[in-house]
């Protein structure tokens, strides 16, 4: 278990310790830590693939950007991507799942991290930490689908595209 | 991409269709944190549905629906979802939701 769980983890104590009634704080807290959980599991999982130097894999976790991997995500969210060669390629539906779980959390995070005026629920928030579970269970049987890797080079290389 | 942004009344057949987990259903045009267009698909559940454990096997489904039904695949903009409860509308009094 790395980082991405732990955080998963973390979020869902956040939304039950209080039960039953969250503070804002709880719940602003556990949107965050859901977005980073996710965020953490693409992190991790594109340094695995590097078997070179610890140094060199964690230059590789830190070259990945929020902005640079949601324009990507909403690229893989879409049923097809136009390939290094420029070819059309479908996008299985667990990319695109993980691609459109990765959109909406970010753009939540934003607003748990950012927007004092906004009053969050329970109900919001467990829909938002479902998605992110749905989106570790994509991933988990996705991962080593060339399209995965695709997904992930696309967002470390999204500058020089 | 080619499709249309649904209106407000196929919203509300999609709605009677995932009644009575579904209350009704509020889209909002707008744009995302980083200015892409977006759309804001707003779900009141019953309150039972959303008290069910655990809540992914209540709102996973109707976002599939909602995708499917309403071709929300083919739109530019890109479609986010949130559900709150019927009881939880009395405290946080959002005009979007209503």
């Amino acid at each position: 278990m790395g980082l991405a769980h732990d955080l998963l983890r973390q979020a869902e104590h956040l939304i039950g310790y209080e039960v039953p009634a969250p503070s804002q704080a709880s719940l602003r807290r556990a949107v965050s830590t859901g977005y980073y959980a996710l965020f953490h599991l693409l992190l991790e999982d594109a340094g695995s693939h590097w078997t070179g130097a610890a140094e060199t894999r964690r230059a590789i976790e830190r070259a990945f950007h929020h902005g640079s991997m949601k324009s990507v995500s909403l690229q893989f969210a879409n049923t097809t991507w136009k390939d290094w060669h420029g070819q059309k390629r479908v996008i299985p539906p667990d990319v695109r799942r993980v691609a459109r779980a990765f959109v909406e959390l970010q753009d939540e995070q934003q607003s748990a991290d950012y927007d004092n005026h906004r009053v969050w629920t329970d109900t919001e928030v467990k829909n938002l930490l479902a998605a992110v579970g749905r989106a570790f269970r994509d991933w988990d049987a996705i991962r080593t689908d060339p399209m995965a890797g695709n997904y992930l080079l696309a967002m470390l290389l999204q500058k020089l595209r | 991409m080619t499709g249309t942004i649904p209106t407000q009344e196929q919203i509300d057949r999609v709605a009677l269709e995932l009644a009575p987990d579904v209350v009704r259903i509020r889209m909002e045009e707008d744009r995302d944190w980083t200015d892409d267009p977006a759309l804001y698909f707003r779900v009141v559940l019953s309150d039972e549905a959303s008290r069910r454990k655990p809540l992914g096997d209540v709102t996973m489904p109707i976002r599939e629906i909602l995708r499917s039904r309403l071709g929300l695949d083919e739109l530019e903009p890109h479609s986010y979802f949130r559900f709150r409860a019927l009881r939880e509308l009395a405290y946080t009094n959002d005009a979007g939701w209503d």
